[in-house]
């Protein structure tokens, strides 16, 4: 379970994120949506512990990530929309890697497992630099994954997936979501965040300017109609949101 | 066209200078401006405040000019002769990513981008000819100051268009089949044949110099006399002829001699520009791997790694990581690979370890058959290097943060605290380098087995001495490590992250204060180790005796040192812990 308790994030005189507060459930996915600039990459990271927080508490599965990071940080995974990898290590080596860095005992199986579901099995003495982006990006979910985290920060996830990539991804992280595991989608694909998140959390100039199920954020809203999409329902949040950091 | 063209380089150009003056709005980055232009002035600008001063006065030139003349136009030479050995290039002229993405679809004529490419190289010649005047003018120059900028200009472009002529005909001898390795035989051939028959024809029609003169700079006899008489007539003379046309400028004592030298020079200076115009490459042949190749090349400098980019492999890891046990490892492990892929792993590096211990044991068997003082160099060069390495080593394995930053956010995701971090990403650079110099000891020890004088008077002298050096070296290697790190942790904004090299004379400067910092902070470091050796080996000299004294005093020093290494590793991890990625990393910030 991922609380946010009052987030900011301040870079020199800019204030990112404004007093950011949310929870995501176990087996819940929630969305996170803005236009560019709103403030989401600042808040993952900061949910993922790159960026130290300006004031706020993130906890996770009740770790406190400032004072407790380590137990934080063992319960989670963080997957960038640009794979970062280390380009001297081949597929196999970056999973022996990561599961000596999380401790994972069962990893063996675990990688097997995660490099067929990805379709890495026959890469895995490639480097990064020889595979394609995609496999890159399959890569990089299969290192966020294979500690089985209980929250998942997914930025971008389809970025540089090919359809069948696609259609893998999001049952993927269905599936993570229906084990347990309390995820978060950033993304600009307003239908993926649709069809697969429960509660979408629509952010603004790093304010929170919408929160809740596609339902409540339209009753809160009784100008859209009701058959409105997320899209409608995007547009008519973030016209009237906040604009000023 | 010609204004598009004209209008993306001054752009740039402007771009380029603005940002280096924004960032000189940040303390660190004005000091460090300041550090190198005192710098600057100092190598370069007070002598072009002097040349300009004493503008006209001619005869101040180091060499004398016929000397001058040769010497430089065999080096032009020679650098003529290793461009056509060297390897084919992926693309004729090397172009960036975006402007492959926006130029080669434009509606630009082939000739249009190579006419640009030229003239924008001569931003750069500019800015070298500049500094090559202020630094080599007051050796080399016979005359005024702007004469020389302006003849150096017209040497300098005229080599520019040249080496880019072949360039270009090594990729289109590639292109027809010829690769590299005929190609280098016939320049080879050739350059040797020249040289064959200039000794010939010097032999017979010049002869040896005379002994008694030749010690001479000038005069009747001297060297300049005697290279003038080689280079004077025949072959030689031939051969240097073009190249001396195009020197002859800079080498101008007045503007009377440079106005009679130009023509010729401009001329070289325009076929070789039509050369170039006419050579019909295509372009778009490997010019996207080249840009890549490029971006790669930058990456790996921002990275550390100095010179091109050599394709990753892959290598055996160093050892099993087993999946469960301190997460450290992993880091050192990770960083093995990295450090020891260029020679290809951990086996490789072993077995040249090994090798190197093959003299040493050789020279256990061999002593006594007048190889004594061999070895005894030898072991004397090992002890040395060891020591340098003390020095230079953390300099030269950088397979630590300087390779990780920009994977500083990735890094941050670990579930590690902020000393565990420091402490993995060191221990591998800091351990390949002490097993080194293991070795080095080893070798030292084996090799040099005379006594060094009234103080370590027996035969086991250079042994204790190495032992000594041994108990030091891991937490010697540890703090050194840890200062590069940290001077890279706590002043990143000096380490350029991103696409962009960071350059200019605050870059200078920096190199020199981080330089200076780091040899200062390990003179202070040794510090309280150093009393703590020498007071231990005042006693226990008097009971074991300096040989028998000297590795055991060298314990509680290494003991000192590992107590610092250790305090440091907890105030860095500390600031890692802290440490902000988007306030620090520029590149980094979203």
């Amino acid at each position: 379970m991922l609380e946010v308790e009052g987030l900011s994030k301040r870079y020199d005189g800019l204030l990112a994120v404004s007093d950011l507060s949310f929870e995501v459930r176990p087996a819940e996915i929630l969305g996170l949506v803005g236009p560019n600039g709103a403030g989401k990459t600042t808040t993952m990271r900061c949910l993922a512990g790159i960026l130290p927080a300006t004031a706020g508490k993130v906890r996770i599965c009740g770790h406190d990530l400032a004072s407790d990071p380590v137990e934080a940080k063992r319960r989670l995974a963080f997957i960038p929309d640009e794979p970062r990898l280390f380009d001297y290590l081949t597929v196999s080596e970056h999973l022996k890697f990561i599961a000596r860095i999380y401790q994972v005992p069962e990893a063996e199986a675990r990688a097997s497992t995660l490099l067929a579901e990805l379709e890495l099995t026959d890469k895995t003495k490639s480097l990064p630099g020889e595979l394609s982006r995609g496999m890159k990006q399959k890569l990089a979910i299969a290192c966020g994954l294979l500690h089985d985290p209980a929250v998942i920060l997914f930025d971008e996830p389809l970025t540089g997936l090919d359809p069948v990539g696609i259609r893998r991804m999001k049952d993927s992280i269905a599936r993570r979501a229906g084990a347990g595991a309390s995820i978060i989608v950033s993304s600009h694909l307003l239908h993926l965040v649709e069809e697969l998140c429960h509660r979408i959390l629509v952010i603004k100039g790093g304010t929170k300017v919408a929160h809740g199920t596609l339902a409540e954020i339209k009753a809160a809203a009784p100008e859209l109609q009701a058959d409105a999409s997320l899209e409608d329902v995007f547009l008519h949040v973030t016209s009237h949101g906040p604009s000023a950091k | 066209m010609t204004g598009a063209f004209l209008f993306l380089t001054l752009c740039s150009f402007r771009n380029r200078i603005l940002s280096q003056l924004r960032r000189l709005k940040r303390p660190r980055y004005l000091f460090s401006a300041v550090i190198g232009g005192v710098y600057f002035y100092f190598v370069a600008g007070r002598h072009w405040i002097n040349g300009m001063r004493f503008a006209g006065q001619a005869g101040r030139a180091m060499l004398p000019v016929g000397l001058l003349e040769v010497v430089a136009s065999v080096l032009v030479l020679g650098s003529i002769v290793v461009s056509w050995c060297a390897p084919s290039p992926v693309s004729p002229l090397t172009f960036s990513e975006a402007e492959i993405q926006y130029l080669f679809p434009a509606p630009v004529s082939r000739r249009s981008l190579v006419k640009w490419k030229l003239m924008r190289g001569q931003l750069g010649v500019l800015f070298s000819i500049v500094i090559f005047t202020a630094v080599s003018g007051p050796y080399f120059a016979r005359g005024n100051r702007v004469l020389f900028l302006a003849g150096a200009w017209i040497l300098f472009a005229t080599m520019q268009f040249h080496l880019t002529g072949i360039r270009m005909a090594r990729h289109n001898l590639q292109r027809r089949g010829i690769g590299w390795a005929t190609r280098t035989a016939i320049t080879s051939f050739l350059a040797v044949s020249a040289v064959g028959l200039c000794i010939l024809w010097a032999a017979k029609n010049v002869g040896p110099p005379d002994p008694a003169t030749i010690k001479n700079l000038a005069g009747q006899g001297s060297v300049s006399d005697y290279v003038g008489r080689l280079f004077g007539a025949g072959p030689a003379w031939l051969l240097t002829w073009p190249a001396r046309l195009i020197i002859r400028p800079a080498l101008a004592s007045d503007a009377a001699g440079f106005l009679l030298a130009i023509p010729a020079a401009l001329a070289l200076l325009l076929v070789n520009y039509a050369w170039v115009l006419r050579a019909g490459v295509v372009l778009e042949e490997g010019a996207l791997a080249a840009a890549r190749r490029l971006e790669e090349s930058r990456e790996a400098h921002l990275r550390g790694r100095l010179g091109r980019t050599r394709k990753v492999r892959a290598v055996p890891a160093p050892f099993a990581l087993a999946p469960t046990g301190r997460p450290e490892v992993a880091l050192i492990w990770k960083n093995m690979i990295a450090a020891l892929r260029g020679i290809g792993g951990m086996p490789t590096f072993l077995w040249l370890m090994a090798a190197c211990m093959v003299p040493a044991l050789v020279s256990m068997v061999a002593r006594g058959h007048g190889l004594d003082v061999v070895f005894q160099i030898a072991g004397t060069l090992c002890g040395i290097s060891a020591i340098a390495l003390l020095l230079v080593g953390p300099s030269i394995l950088r397979c630590d943060f300087r390779q990780d930053l920009q994977h500083i956010d990735l890094l941050k995701t670990y579930p590690l605290r902020g000393y565990s971090l420091v402490m993995g990403t060191l221990l591998a650079p800091v351990m390949l380098l002490t097993i080194i110099q293991y070795v080095l000891f080893a070798c030292f020890a084996i090799l040099n087995t005379s006594s060094f004088g009234e103080f370590l008077p027996t035969r086991s002298g250079p042994a204790a001495l190495a032992v000594a050096g041994a108990i030091v070296a891991l937490p010697m290697n540890m703090v050194a490590a840890l200062i590069q790190n940290a001077a890279l942790l706590l002043i990143p904004g000096w380490v350029s992250l991103g696409p962009v090299r960071t350059s200019g004379p605050e870059r200078i400067g920096q190199g020199m204060i981080t330089t200076l910092g780091f040899l200062l902070v390990m003179a202070v470091s040794v510090i309280p180790a150093a009393a703590v050796f020498a007071l231990t080996f005042f006693v226990l000299s008097k009971f074991l005796g300096n040989t028998g004294a000297l590795p055991v005093s060298a314990l509680p020093a290494a003991a000192v040192i590992l107590a610092e290494a250790w305090i440091g590793l907890l105030i860095l991890g500390a600031f890692l812990d802290r440490f902000d990625p988007s306030r620090e990393l520029d590149s980094l910030t979203r």
